[in-house]
């Protein structure tokens, strides 16, 4: 073998390991660096594809005895398909791996390790070239151990950097004059109930949140460190957690004054293992407004938090009559209206684009630090009126024949589903129709819940139209099983016949829930 | 950690003076606690200054030295903050921009206070205190303001108005047109102009003849209106925005001459106080009906323009009748009006101090609007067969 192809191979071979670990970094990142949960993907996602490339390798090397062109063809195909990987990877991923400061420094380290033991290699005594070939492919096999090893040897600096950007972030927060923190925690709805606090809460103040859904403790620090003015009056801070202690390291960051948690469930249990754990790591929030002498505000209606509570002392939001609570909930194409009731005995009658239940109640949650932070009842109902629904989450809009529609077709999950059932079903007075393909990727459940989702349209609707023939059996069969008017039930193949055969009945009179609406490969 | 505050002044304007002494003014007003003072000096010819000189008001006697020793900066958009960026760099550093929170801008007259300096500040979408562009420019064309007052059923002096080429080309016809129209004595104004600038009341046909000589060397558009006889001028100052206002004080101004003239308010006995130093009484000495009628006229003028910040409303008042017409708006006033408003309780620290929140408040509610709509429609257009493929970006 010539000189030439000699060094295009060992180009190539020092190439490879950078598109081998992109999806590794990728990984690294998405599980907020944290080794071991990295090392976890890695063993779920990687072991035995490890395990196996690694057996073939050997058995391959066994029969060829170190030959160099097949080196060089595995080499070769091995950086084709790892380029291929991370492209795909990039192009399929929903939130992609971001070029931060620390993955340049990653990704650097990483670059150099591996430049170092290709030269070890080079220098080692008796090396041939076979043998070379061999150990270059073994490093690009054993790419995610680059990872580890420059996730330790940057370690130290990282540490030292968060400590720094964290005692900046501190010393920015205390040298605003008056700034008032609010904390806003729990196991869902809590993005939504910090950008309606804000919302309101900019009728009278300089208010900043947490941008997107922010809430680990380097995303508060960035956006402190980024975004905090002198002239914040406010700071409505997202706190997220996967692990006991997450919210009281951030607490501890922002110092809050008052606490919001919206609720309580089993989320994330891999590491809380129970809910009570959730509970306790949520109340880390009360814990701290508490040393500060300020208020918690909690949704009393979320099960776990109302069993738990105990003596803490907090103001409670609902929708159920307790604390501050809303009542008179009625919706229609204008959306939901309803009343907020404060502590002191004062209602404000509110409306707002928004539906259902987790939305009235997350508004009155917001609605109640508001109150209690002097916004008046005629800037919190201005406010509320203005709110924006997320896309595709129970939006209203209008639809063919000047009916209107409930857009939901992002919602994928069960309690959502029949949130969505029981805001049709509130348009009392209205011709009803509902137009979805059913829920997918519930595993064993997929069939029960898409049969009872089925039953709970029979009662609800008017019409029926069931988009996809195969994936709409279950919610067929339920239909099926009831006595409702099969002329007033539709299979059709697509969401475009949907709307054809909408729009044969449908009048100004008629509200269409769009549920789950999918891309085309889950149908027919 | 405090606001940024920069502070605007200067300009391309015949005002540009007395806008000086206001700035230095408030600088010297605001509470240094709270904001970190940055001056910013716009020349004659457009260019911006900062630096510490800019802070005192005998500085501005050698101008020469004064910019030689300030440092020539521009103010841009950087990402998610407006930035002021020095245009010379430092003996062997580069010098750091500075991020600007919120512009206070103290300029009267032309190229400034009409809506030009409040356009330039919402090209960048930085906040600023006081009117916007609309209201700004309404404030500073006296014709168009007559119309919208008038339009509101406020109550204004009839006018009218003629262009200098009208004047050039028939100057009898517009003369006698004004004298038949108002009979004298009338006034003669240029359109655009603050400070009263060019104002002159004509009592004969000779003296109306060499107003208008003097009206169209500034303006191209010129009006007339009738002269209020028994004349009384009295001023309201009125804070805050479209949804809540208050009114201040009244005052009359001392008249040494028919009108009260530039000479009066700028070149008057203290040069170097501006409209604080002129010869005034506070609170003008009339009855509480007529100063109550006022103060309501004042506020509502100031919601009909959609004003914001600081105003100073002016009215002409015949004393035997009681009869009272807006006459002109100032939409950035002389000394921003302290004075009326120390009067009326606020000290200027303070009034300062509520014209920035007012300038954060408007920034709020903009923010809360919709201006931009997040996808890029260009982003789905194919241009033409060849360029679709281009528009991935495959083929650069």
């Amino acid at each position: 073998m010539n000189e030439k192809v000699f060094i295009a191979v060992c180009i190539i071979a020092a190439i490879a390991p950078l598109f081998a670990t992109y999806k590794h970094f990728h990984m690294l990142q998405q599980n907020s660096y944290y080794p071991s949960r990295y090392v976890k993907w890695l063993y779920d996602a990687y072991f035995m594809r490890l395990l196996l490339l690694t057996v073939i390798f050997c058995a391959l090397s066994l029969v060829v005895k170190y030959n160099i062109v097949f080196s060089l063809i595995i080499i070769s195909l091995y950086t084709v398909a790892q380029v291929f990987i991370a492209f795909y990877d990039r192009k399929k991923s929903i939130k992609r791996l971001v070029i931060t400061a620390r993955i340049k420094r990653l990704y650097s380290t990483a670059l150099l390790v591996q430049i170092a033991l290709f030269f070890a290699t080079i220098c080692t005594k008796g090396m041939t070239r076979g043998i070379f070939f061999s150990v270059l492919i073994l490093l690009c096999v054993f790419a995610p151990l680059l990872i580890l090893i420059s996730w330790l040897i940057t370690y130290p600096f990282e540490k030292l950097i968060s400590f720094y950007f964290i005692s900046d972030a501190k010393r920015k927060i205390n040298s605003v004059r008056g700034l008032k923190v609010i904390g806003v925690t729990g196991s869902y709805g809590k993005t939504s109930t910090k950008f309606i606090l804000a919302r309101i809460l900019s009728e009278k103040y300089n208010v900043l949140a947490t941008p997107q859904s922010y809430n680990t403790p380097m995303g508060v620090v960035k956006t402190i460190r980024e975004s905090l003015r002198a002239q914040t009056q406010i700071f409505v801070c997202e706190m997220g957690a996967k692990n006991i202690g997450d919210i009281k390291e951030i607490c501890d960051i922002v110092n809050p004054e008052i606490g919001i948690i919206s609720a309580v469930g089993p989320q994330h249990l891999e590491t809380f293992k129970t809910v009570e754990n959730v509970f306790n790591t949520k109340f880390e929030l009360y814990d701290a407004c508490k040393n500060k002498g300020g208020k918690v505000y909690v949704n009393t209606d979320s099960k776990h938090i109302a069993e738990n509570l105990g003596e803490r002392e907090c103001v409670g939001y609902s929708v159920s009559g307790n604390g501050v609570y809303a009542k008179d909930i009625s919706y229609s194409r204008e959306g939901s209206v309803f009343t907020i009731c404060f502590m002191d005995g004062a209602e404000i009658k509110v409306s707002t684009k928004l539906l259902g239940k987790h939305n009235v109640l997350n508004i009155t949650g917001a609605a109640a630090i508001a109150y209690d932070l002097g916004v008046t009842a005629e800037q919190i109902r201005f406010a509320i009126s203005h709110l924006e629904p997320t896309e595709h989450r129970l939006e209203l809009k209008g639809f063919v024949n000047g009916s209107v529609m409930i857009d939901d077709a992002y919602n994928a999950n069960p309690e959502g589903c029949v949130e969505a059932v029981n805001v049709l079903a509130s348009f009392s007075g209205m011709q009803k129709v509902i137009i979805t393909p059913g829920l997918v990727e519930l595993g064993d459940k997929e069939y029960d819940f898409n049969y009872k989702l089925g039953l709970a349209a029979t009662k609800v609707c008017d019409h029926i139209i069931l988009v996809g023939r195969r994936r709409a059996i279950p919610l067929n069969d339920a239909v099926s099983s009831t006595d409702f008017d099969l002329s007033r039930r539709h299979i059709v193949g697509s969401f475009k016949e949907a709307v054809e055969v909408l729009s044969t009945f449908a009048d100004s009179n008629t509200v269409v829930l769009v549920e789950n609406d999918l891309p085309d490969n889950y149908l027919n | 950690m405090k606001t940024n505050l920069a502070v605007f002044f200067g300009g391309r304007s015949v005002e540009h003076e007395v806008s000086i002494i206001s700035a230095v003014q408030a600088m010297k007003a605001l509470d240094t606690e709270k904001y970190n003072i940055i001056p910013v000096y716009i020349t004659k010819d457009a260019e911006m200054y900062t630096g510490p000189m800019l802070f005192f008001i005998e500085n501005y006697r050698n101008m020469q030295y004064l910019l030689s020793a300030s440092n020539p900066v521009s103010i841009v958009r950087s990402g998610a903050n407006v930035v002021m960026k020095y245009l010379k760099s430092g003996f062997l550093s580069r010098r750091k921009d500075v991020i600007i929170d919120v512009a206070l801008p103290i300029v009267h007259g032309t190229n400034c206070e009409d809506g030009a300096i409040a356009g330039f500040f919402e090209l960048l979408g930085l906040p600023y205190v006081g009117c916007d562009i609309l209201s700004a420019a309404v404030g500073m064309d006296k014709a168009i303001y007559k119309d919208v007052l008038k339009n509101a059923g406020l109550p204004v002096l009839d006018c009218y108005k003629f262009t200098s080429r009208e004047y050039s080309l028939d100057r009898n016809g517009v003369v006698e047109k004004i004298i038949s129209e108002f009979s004298l004595p009338v006034i003669i104004k240029p359109v655009n102009l603050g400070s009263s600038v060019g104002i002159t009341k004509a009592d004969t046909k000779e003296e109306l003849i060499d107003a208008i000589e003097l009206a169209v060397k500034f303006s191209e558009l010129v009006l007339a209106e009738r002269a209020v006889q028994n004349l009384r001028e009295i001023n309201c100052s009125v804070m805050g925005d479209r949804d809540e206002c208050e009114a201040s004080v009244l005052e009359e101004p001392i008249m040494h001459d028919k009108i009260l003239s530039y000479k009066d308010k700028y070149e008057g006995n203290e040069k170097s106080k501006g409209m604080a130093s002129l010869s005034r009484k506070i609170p003008a000495e009339l009855d509480e009906n007529t100063t109550d009628k006022i103060r309501k006229l004042s506020c509502d003028i100031f919601k009909a323009l959609g004003c914001n910040g600081v105003v100073r409303i002016d009215y002409l008042m015949d004393s035997k009748t009681g009869e009272v017409y807006a006459n002109e708006i100032n939409t950035v006033p002389g000394s921003l009006s302290f004075y009326l408003w120390d009067a009326t309780g606020i000290k200027y620290p303070e009034l300062l101090d509520k014209l920035i929140d007012l300038a954060f408040k408007r920034q709020r509610s903009r923010e809360n609007l919709t201006f931009t709509i997040p996808t890029n429609i260009l982003s789905g257009v194919s241009f033409g067969s060849k360029g679709a493929k281009g528009a991935k970006g495959s083929k650069f």
